[in-house]
């Protein structure tokens, strides 16, 4: 159990080393994405074990607890990673700690290695057939589904009778329309008509389903938080070594006291977001109530206090935060995309008002 | 939170629990439930029932009677505490006083003010602020001159909060007017019955009254009333400041009284004849005040579990003052919008509910003023983030 940030020495190296590797490989820059060879960056993280780190030992895994493997994901989120580390790195592992042992361990060693990808498809309005066992419908917005291997599909997320996960081979078969988001990642739309599932492609079903897919949306937002939290956090520093150095009306932009009091109230918001990210981490262990409440709880910090830190720096940059060749600005559009993902903040609100307040009304 | 606790601390937690439904006489918490200015009568009873315990000076080390808890403990132990609406212990002597003298003070000023303090008989109050040295605390001008046997105090004291039934006060007072405005101050035990002292209530807009100025004329402190060393005062009280920072957070309380706020939010009806904390407006208020509510916790934990586990707490020991503060002011505000028209009345007639409820409630939220302005105004507060953890 983790009740700090400051944690014990094997934490520390593994988000130091990940934080070289990141910053000597793949640190933000304009011109990042014409000279990485994003093949050989996805082997090297393989190689370092961010693959492994969430699988269990039975699976030949690493077993990581929570703050290690969302460190890795908010020192991606820092460099403002576009792979999909998350489905990854926090996702999968999860899934296949679920499935057949003997289906899982040979899936196990190739995520671990690199060689396959697995893409999170959150559930749009996805209905499986139980008599026909055909899928219907199409998924929310999935990232990394283009250059996916594998799709981890949820169907049916609102109700343990329609409920299922599906782990289906990438295929050309299935409709997708490919988008770039604002933040510079891609993800797709998949669009399932009538497609025959194999009975070894159900992962889960029913009640056991429910509360899987329940659980893999929560740390998709959980995950998805600690790379935006990396961003944001990267991107408050940025901020004030930037307002140290720039000069107006002959002193630093650090000197005047209203742009130190909108740097100490982002301050105040991104402590407060690394404690429910701390909180976050512990529940990714926890009970199934407490793992919901601290992933609606980040999120809806995240959607409106993390994008109200995130403003208040391009505010206090100036006409540079605009330009789409400084950081801060790609920092903002990172935090808007996560607080649209894994359903809106105004969702997680809600989610969280019936979670802390018993109602009479949701009883019956 | 639960995932936060190790097994023992859940079973420390049930102890205490256990005690306070015990020990606690039921007029106590009613007394904590319906207003903000307890009597020093009920502060002392509890004092004493905690005394007995082991329990009253929680936060001292164990040669001056604490029980010895790591922060964690005394965390849960303070929860347990507002959550069972057990009588808040006077901040000044417990928390103030009691750590200054036993780490500056002399041995016999120790053997001789702190069992009064830790049995709940002695009542401190604290002379800091004057009516020009209120956020700029240097700026202080109560002057304490050498005399033989002693010292001579004159000045004016503001904001002395309990100071009306106070038996002695700390005081900050200028040994040094030759040296830069922070060096040249000492730190006075007072006795608050010497005839040179009177005091003018000031009420509060809550109609309340539990703050002074207090009028210093000729008061005589001997030798063995200065704490430690002379002009180091201002050392001293900055020292203080550092260790006691997650106290005013006050994070319990607003636990306690934001639970109390959704008891009568679902007690109540909406317009819509269901309750009103179903309505999605007064819902969603509620659901991000949790929000907060949760962060704050775990900040002030992350501090505690720092100084637990042998770890200088990091950086955002600076900010739960800020935050602690911001969120009081927030529960009240709702407060005031679950109360609709009942929270403006001066006086309530009748005994349903909301007329019950809304008088407390009210002067909470007006005298909540306060807690963004005290300790050092929040403004205070960030320029110190800004200069201090951010270099700016």
């Amino acid at each position: 159990m983790r009740r700090s940030e400051q944690t014990r020495a094997e934490d520390t190296l593994l988000r130091d080393t990940s934080r070289r590797f990141l910053e000597d490989t793949y640190a933000w820059d304009e011109g990042r994405l014409r000279r990485a060879d994003r093949a050989a960056h996805w082997r090297s993280a393989a190689e370092l074990g961010w693959f492994a780190l969430g699988l269990p030992e039975r699976l030949g895994g690493l077993e990581g607890d929570g703050n290690q493997l969302l460190s890795i994901l908010e020192e991606a989120g820092r460099v403002l990673h576009d792979a999909p580390l998350l489905a990854n790195v926090l996702l999968a592992p999860k899934a296949l700690s679920a499935m057949n042992e003997a289906v899982a361990i040979p899936l196990a060693e190739k995520l671990a290695a690199g060689e396959i990808r697995f893409a999170y498809v959150p559930d749009g309005s996805l209905h499986l057939s139980r008599s026909t066992m055909r899928l219907e419908g199409k998924g929310s917005l999935a990232l990394g589904a283009a250059e996916a291997t594998h799709w981890l599909v949820a169907v049916g997320s609102r109700s343990a009778d329609g409920a299922s996960l599906l782990l289906l081979p990438a295929s050309d078969a299935v409709r997708r329309a490919d988008s770039r988001l604002i933040d510079g990642r891609s993800a797709s739309t998949l669009y399932f008509e009538d497609l025959a599932i194999p009975d070894d492609a159900v992962l889960a079903r029913g009640e056991t389903a429910f509360r899987l897919l329940e659980e893999l949306n929560d740390r998709a937002v959980i995950g998805a938080c600690a790379e935006a939290f990396g961003a944001l956090e990267g991107g408050l520093e940025l901020t004030v070594d930037y307002v140290k150095q720039r000069t107006q009306f002959g002193a630093p932009l650090s000197s005047f006291q209203a742009v130190q009091h909108k740097m100490a109230e982002s301050f105040c918001e991104i402590e407060q977001m690394r404690s429910l990210l701390l909180w976050g981490a512990v529940a990714l262990e926890g009970s199934p109530d407490e793992r919901a409440q601290a992933a609606s709880a980040l999120k809806v910090f995240l959607g409106r206090e993390g994008l109200t830190a995130a403003s208040r720096c391009i505010q206090v940059s100036g006409g540079i935060g605009l330009t789409e060749d400084y950081r801060i600005g790609h920092v903002y559009k990172r935090l808007q995309t996560v607080s649209a993902l894994f359903g809106s903040t105004e969702a997680h609100i809600a989610r969280l008002g019936d979670l802390f307040i018993p109602s009479t009304q949701h009883e019956t | 939170m639960d995932a936060f606790f190790t097994a023992d601390e859940i079973a420390f937690r049930d102890e205490v629990r256990a005690f306070i439904r015990e020990n606690l006489p039921t007029d106590l918490a009613q007394k904590t439930r319906d207003g903000i200015h307890l009597a020093r009568e009920d502060m002392a009873r509890w004092n004493t029932i905690l005394d007995k315990r082991g329990w009253a000076v929680h936060h001292w080390p164990t040669e001056y009677g604490g029980p010895g808890w790591t922060p964690i403990q005394r965390f849960i132990f303070e929860a347990e505490c507002a959550s069972g609406d057990a009588p808040p212990l006077s901040v000044f002597g417990l928390y103030l006083v009691g750590p200054t003298i036993y780490t500056f003070g002399s041995s016999e000023q120790r053997a001789r003010y702190l069992p009064g303090i830790r049995s709940g008989e002695t009542f401190w109050c604290q002379g800091y602020s004057e009516p020009d040295a209120g956020s700029d605390l240097a700026a202080v001008r109560t002057t304490a001159r050498k005399v033989e046997g002693g010292w001579i105090i004159d000045g004016s004291k503001a904001w002395t909060s309990e100071g009306h039934f106070a038996d002695l006060m700390i005081c900050l007072a200028r040994t040094n007017p030759n040296v830069k405005p922070q060096a040249g101050l000492s730190l006075f035990i007072v006795d608050m019955k010497d005839k040179g002292i009177s005091l003018q209530p000031v009420i509060t807009i809550d109609s309340g009254h539990s703050v002074n100025t207090t009028f210093m004329d000729n008061v005589f402190v001997p030798d063995d009333g200065l704490i430690g060393e002379v002009d180091k005062g201002w050392t001293y009280a900055k020292f203080l400041l550092s260790h006691e920072r997650t106290n005013n957070a006050q994070v319990h309380r607003s636990r306690r009284e934001f639970t109390r706020l959704k008891d009568l939010a679902a007690a109540l009806p909406g317009s819509g004849g269901g309750r009103l904390i179903d309505e999605p407006a007064m819902c969603r208020r509620f659901t991000l005040v949790e929000a907060n509510l949760v962060s704050l916790e775990i900040t002030v934990l992350r501090v505690l579990a720092d100084q637990t586990e042998g770890r200088e707490p990091g950086p955002e020991a600076s900010i739960v003052k800020i935050i602690g503060s911001e969120l009081q002011q927030r529960i009240t505000e709702l407060a005031m919008e679950v109360l609709g028209e009942e929270g403006i009345k001066a006086e309530h007639e009748g005994d349903s509910l909301l007329a019950q409820e809304a008088q407390g409630w009210t002067e909470r939220h007006l005298f909540r003023r306060v807690v963004t302005i005290y300790a050092g105004s929040n403004e205070i507060q960030k320029t110190i983030i800004a200069r201090s953890v951010l270099g700016m």
